[in-house]
């Protein structure tokens, strides 16, 4: 009750301060492990290089991928922030999900990556990393 | 506009939107996902044909909460809470008759205020007035649908003269208030603001989201000036 009275609070009462400062921005990475190879890490769903106009009208209908993308880095900053669990596992499922597996021993691990700028650089950290998990799991 | 024809406009786009937003869900690989977004779409079918609307906004809201336990909090942000917002508020005005007005002038309140502490908010901070907060949003966020677009980070005029424009749209929006002229020109730059977004920030559910909140406050505008 005490849960779904705090969810509903900022849509009753919400602040809309959007954009009021531009903070440091998640990038998830990750990367498939084998026995014997080096992991390289990817970015997960990275932005296409160029979009056509007509691409970007028809994602105004239609653009759950984007979304998808969207809401984890909300989960990215969720877990920069307050180190949720439920966040972390969405990333996981999302990832598990988008991979096909090679072996059955393959297995898989995820990062949190900031960018900033500092000064007129650019500057990357890493916040998180997860565990190891089996790529098929639960 | 009357506050039926209002409410029943509302109605009818909200329950597109949350139709369009279930149909995205539908396709998720996470198949716990696609299933709890199926109800939405009997529900949104009877809300868009009007029966039994005071109990199927009712479902809807809880509906949302149980989507809002699902991803912990919003999934969409902002349009999350715009739709959730106007889910109460048809609630409200359904359920209580005598306090709809009232209910429906908050929607609409809050829509000014999307706008206007947006603005604010910005105004206040010397990287917006400057334009370095847009080139940072275009430079280095998570936002820009495509790494082409991150350029944009490399026109500086261009950058502080969208800042600008942009603060200042947002800080006038309340205008709309005085005049029904003032309000179609409000509401065509604010829908041309959140196409601008969509396209170049992929932020697609604002569109539509706020789109069914434009009923509220064309009534609330009508109302005010008698």
């Amino acid at each position: 009750m005490f849960r779904s009275l705090a969810l509903l609070l900022p849509a009753l009462v919400p602040s809309w301060r959007f954009f009021q400062t531009i903070e440091a921005s998640p990038r998830i990475e990750f990367a498939i492990h084998r026995p014997g190879e080096c992991m390289s890490w990817q970015e997960f769903q990275p932005p296409p290089d160029r979009l056509s106009p007509l691409a970007a009208l028809w994602r105004l209908f239609w653009s759950p991928g984007r979304n998808e993308a969207l809401y984890l880095v909300s989960c990215a900053e969720r877990i920069v922030i307050d180190d949720r669990e439920h966040a972390k596992q969405e990333i996981l499922n999302r990832i598990r999900a988008s991979i096909v597996p090679e072996k059955l021993i393959d297995v898989v691990q995820y990062r949190i990556t900031l960018v900033q700028r500092v000064g007129d650089r650019l500057e990357r950290e890493v916040v998180y990393t997860s565990p190891i998990y089996a790529v098929r799991g639960s | 506009m009357s506050l039926e024809t209002a409410l029943r406009l509302t109605e009818i786009v909200l329950a597109c939107v949350l139709l369009q937003a279930a149909l995205e869900h539908l396709v998720s690989r996470q198949r716990s996902e696609a299933f709890l977004f199926l109800p939405r779409f009997p529900l949104c079918a009877f809300l868009i044909l009007g029966v039994f609307p005071n109990w199927i906004c009712l479902a809807l809201l809880l509906h949302y909460l149980a989507v809002l336990h699902r991803f912990d909090g919003p999934y969409n942000g902002g349009s999350d809470r715009m739709a959730l917002l106007i889910l109460v508020t048809l609630t409200a005005a359904h359920f209580a008759p005598d306090w709809r007005e009232l209910a429906f002038a908050y929607l609409a309140l809050q829509l000014l205020l999307s706008y206007f502490m947006s603005g604010w908010v910005k105004l206040k901070n010397l990287e917006w007035q400057s334009g370095r907060a847009l080139r940072d949003v275009f430079q280095y966020s998570a936002y820009p649908v495509s790494l082409s677009l991150r350029e944009y980070a490399d026109q500086p005029r261009l950058m502080t003269a969208a800042s600008r424009w942009v603060i200042g749209f947002e800080l006038m929006f309340p205008l709309v208030l005085l005049h029904p002229l003032l309000m179609a020109a409000g509401l065509s730059m604010a829908l041309a603001f959140h196409l601008a977004n969509a396209c170049l920030f992929g932020l697609n559910r604002f569109v539509w989201t706020w789109l069914a909140a434009y009923p509220s406050i064309i009534w609330f505008q009508m109302r005010l000036s008698g």
